[in-house]
């Protein structure tokens, strides 16, 4: 936490908001999903784990948000993306929406719809 | 040996029909010269999206996960194996996820966009 904080400080406001937001934590574990957020947070990235990966989707198209919205460092974008399309093709995942399932998910992606 | 790790979705079938499915598969896969470690059922359930397979369109089925050793040389006649048994919908043998090494990540770097700014070399 405090390595994502003076990060977040050198990199200038824009940055830094994004990190803010970063720092939110769910109060109680014992819910459906797990927050990703830092990159230092985020150990290794399997195919079979629809609950991470679908955090990173849009839930209207399906589509893998990019790198300005999840806020991951390149290496870890890069797996995640590749992740993303394994699952899909292997028959994990599904394509053009997001699994009912997982829409209730905490938002871990900077992204804002409108209600 | 290096560790693979096979997706297996079968047709939805009635459980001793499952059964001969799994044994013939993982019998196939010990004929080749595996060895299997580990079964693990993921459920049946709704697929992502309805998959065609042998002329047949799915839309459930039964996830399986085998992790198995296997020389290098016959994840190729596995697959072929595979693809043509009619109950299975989508066969994948992927590396073992386990095996692949987990390498530390600092986060982003921030980089000093001063120096980036000018050209480094002299122009003459």
């Amino acid at each position: 936490m405090a390595a994502v904080v003076a990060l977040g400080s050198g990199l200038g406001r824009k940055k830094l908001t994004l990190f803010v937001t970063a720092t939110v934590r769910i109060p109680n574990p014992g819910n459906h999903a797990v927050l990703w957020r830092s990159c230092s947070q985020y150990k290794q990235v399997t195919s079979n784990e629809d609950l991470l990966l679908s955090q990173f989707i849009s839930p209207f198209t399906g589509c893998i948000y990019g790198r300005h919205l999840t806020g991951l460092c390149g290496k870890k974008q890069k797996e995640i993306t590749k992740a993303i399309k394994r699952a899909q093709i292997m028959g994990f995942m599904p394509v053009t929406y997001k699994d009912p399932v997982y829409l209730k998910d905490p938002k871990v992606c900077n992204i804002r719809y409108r209600e | 040996m290096p560790r693979y790790e096979l997706a297996l979705i079968l047709k939805a079938m009635k459980r001793p029909e499952t059964a001969a499915a799994l044994k013939r598969t993982i019998e196939a896969l010990m004929d080749r010269g595996a060895v299997v470690r580990n079964l693990e059922n993921l459920g049946e359930r709704a697929l992502p999206y309805k998959m065609s397979a042998h002329s047949q369109r799915h839309n459930r089925g039964g996830y399986f996960l085998v992790d198995f050793y296997a020389p290098t040389t016959t994840v190729e006649s596995m697959m072929e194996y595979l693809s043509r048994d009619i109950d299975v919908i989508r066969p994948n043998i992927i590396k073992h996820p386990l095996t692949q090494e987990v390498k530390e990540c600092e986060g982003i770097v921030p980089i000093p966009l001063e120096e980036k700014l000018y050209f480094a070399k002299k122009r003459k």
